[in-house]
């Protein structure tokens, strides 16, 4: 055990900078990020993690044009689709309905959709920067997704 | 695993709603979550992505959390499981481009995430307590474990201290530290350890 060393002046010393250098390896922004969970999240909402990315899709079953990116985030009751079209998103929720959408920057900005009927919604732009998607459903039902960057 | 008091004290305020005590659960516990993704070999995009999920997931469970003195072992739990599930999406790309190579094995995974815990607790506890020294004492320690350790002289001439007397106050300043709060609890702790341990469940 490591702490039978610390009676030894050097052992303790060796130790302190190996703390000091194991917190100077994690970058300001993974730790700032971490803290802004605070600020963007809401403990009502279901969270849609990533289940699928074309991006990390083999290479051989990809078509041609590799650039179009789909993704989909799934939660225990909703499933949203996102196809990147023209610099903007297309997004298709499962099951359908009109939702209320929130596009969640990093840095803290949001821009609000609307899904048709038929759950469909479009995002003009992609956002810069990595982001997430937050919506309740007339029925109620308030997803985020996980974080993601185009 | 041993029940550090600062963190309960920081999830009781946490639940409560104190945007403080947030930020310091994340900074205190980013280096574990970091390391365990380094350990996996992670990319920095997936570490970014696993950082997220795994804040997220402790925003959600902090109001939920019985033990809260078992948060760095769930934290451990969970960075972990997160990296598994990166792994394996990026591990369907691997077998096919490398039908050879098998399923990506992490192999002792429990043994990892007690590794990574207990170094995180140890490391945490080195950080606080240095953070209690004296300023006079951190200056010198931080002189002394620098990289490049400047020769004895130069340090005295920085801190105005005779060369002779460095020794003998590094000494007292270690001392001091093995002393602190946050030292003597994880010592202690893991003294009691050792006579058979308690194990929590979050």
């Amino acid at each position: 055990m490591p702490y039978e060393g610390w009676s030894d002046d050097q052992t303790l010393l060796t130790e302190l900078d190996k703390a000091w250098y194991a917190a100077q390896c994690v970058p300001a922004e993974f730790i700032a990020a971490g803290k802004r969970v605070w600020t963007a999240s809401d403990l009502d909402a279901e969270l849609a993690e990533l289940i699928y990315d074309s991006l990390r899709e083999p290479a051989q079953v990809r078509t041609d044009r590799a650039e179009l990116r789909a993704l989909t985030f799934a939660s225990a009751t909703q499933t949203i689709e996102l196809e990147v079209s023209d610099g903007g998103l297309l997004g298709q929720l499962v099951p359908p309905g009109r939702a209320q959408i929130e596009i969640e920057a990093q840095d803290g900005g949001t821009t609000s959709r609307s899904s048709d009927e038929l759950g469909f919604f479009t995002i003009p732009r992609v956002p810069d920067g990595p982001f997430r998607l937050r919506y309740r459903t007339d029925s109620g039902v308030d997803v985020v997704t996980g974080w993601i960057a185009i | 695993m041993y029940d550090d008091p600062t963190v309960v004290a920081l999830v009781l305020a946490g639940r409560a709603g104190d945007r403080e005590a947030w930020d310091q659960i994340v900074e205190r516990y980013a280096p574990l979550v970091w390391g365990i993704c380094v350990r996996l070999r992670l990319s920095r995009a997936d570490t970014d992505d696993v950082g997220q999920n795994v804040w997220l997931r402790l925003f959600e469970s902090l109001s939920t959390i019985r033990e809260p003195a078992a948060l760095p072992g769930w934290l451990a739990r969970t960075t972990f499981n997160e990296c598994l599930r990166v792994l394996r999406t990026a591990g369907q790309r691997v077998r096919v481009e490398h039908p050879l190579d098998a399923e990506p094995a992490v192999d002792g995974g429990y043994d990892l995430v007690e590794e990574e815990l207990e170094r995180a607790e140890r490391q945490l506890a080195l950080r606080e307590g240095f953070a209690q020294l004296r300023p006079r004492c951190r200056t010198l320690l931080s002189l002394l474990f620098a990289d490049a350790r400047p020769p004895y002289e130069q340090i005295g001439g920085q801190l105005e201290m005779k060369v002779g007397s460095i020794g003998p106050t590094r000494e007292r300043c270690l001392a001091e530290l093995r002393r602190c709060p946050a030292l003597a609890a994880l010592i202690e702790a893991r003294s009691r350890q050792a006579e058979g341990g308690e194990v929590h469940a979050l």
